[in-house]
């Protein structure tokens, strides 16, 4: 396939589009469930809500990184 | 299981808390590691061999925004990855108090052991360290052995330090042992 093959598919923006929509909810749903048992059967809670502040921070640079990746691929 | 649901006897106090040895995180971030390095290394590859005009059927380097972002993605999946390793980690426990051994094994976000005995039902301590690396690094297999018939036996692997905590938990049976004697005898 020829890249402007490619590039004229109707198919592939709306995909990339939902590539990002599949990750947001997926983290979205993943931290809830990771903030929920860390927080609730931590031992040691102000480490539990370091780490999970880090986890946050670093999963929202991914997906703002991502968000204006797509948004020059447009 | 919080800490503080516990629920300690008013005796009770918490002698030591354990996780599994770091060997074991550094493990499986390692593998983590490999599957960040992979995809960029595949992609230089693809590019060299293009650069050295082999005749590949698509121009791959018209396409390096869209294997940034799709290798964005991956991270983000990576990531995640990362965080429910570390949850694993250090949600598996095992709190050794003056009168009780509770082990926590966290299998999974919704999937968790809790067991715990007392300490006078101990019957034995086996430990096992096996291989250069756990003798270097001094971690291992604790295997308690108890009279109640439902636990039967507990076992947890890659423990740090397994001689030291078979010895802290031996002489908190001894301890508690000379206590209750001595309660029984002062009535």
């Amino acid at each position: 396939m020829t890249p402007s093959l490619l590039d004229q598919s109707a198919y592939f923006g709306s995909s990339l589009l939902l590539v990002f929509l599949v990750s947001l909810l997926t983290f979205s749903i993943f931290s809830l469930m990771l903030g929920y048992h860390s927080l609730r059967y931590s031992i040691n809670k102000k480490r539990a809500i370091f780490f999970f502040s880090i986890y946050l921070g670093g999963g929202l640079v991914l997906l703002l990184a991502m968000a204006i990746t797509l948004y020059m691929l447009s | 299981m919080k800490l503080e649901s516990l629920q300690l006897d008013p005796n009770e106090h918490i002698l030591k808390t354990v996780h599994r040895h770091w060997i074991m995180l550094l493990q499986r971030i390692f593998s983590l590691v490999v599957f960040v390095v992979m995809p960029p290394l595949a992609w230089i590859i693809v590019l060299i061999l293009q650069a050295v005009q082999i005749d590949l059927p698509v121009d791959f380097a018209h396409y390096t925004s869209h294997f940034i972002y799709l290798y964005l993605t991956w991270l983000l999946f990576l990531w995640m990855s990362l965080a429910h390793m570390l949850v694993n980690h250090y949600l598996d426990v095992w709190i050794i108090t003056s009168q009780r051994i509770i082990t926590i094994d966290q299998q999974g976000f919704f999937r968790r052991h809790i067991g715990s005995f007392r300490l006078e039902k101990l019957q034995d301590i086996n430990i096992e360290i096996n291989g250069i690396i756990a003798t270097f690094l001094d971690y291992g297999t604790v295997e308690v052995e108890t009279a109640s018939e439902s636990m039967g036996e507990f076992r947890a692997h890659h423990l740090p330090h397994p001689q030291a905590l078979k010895a802290l938990i031996l002489e908190a049976t001894d301890s508690l042992n000379r206590n209750q004697r001595a309660e029984l005898q002062s009535l």
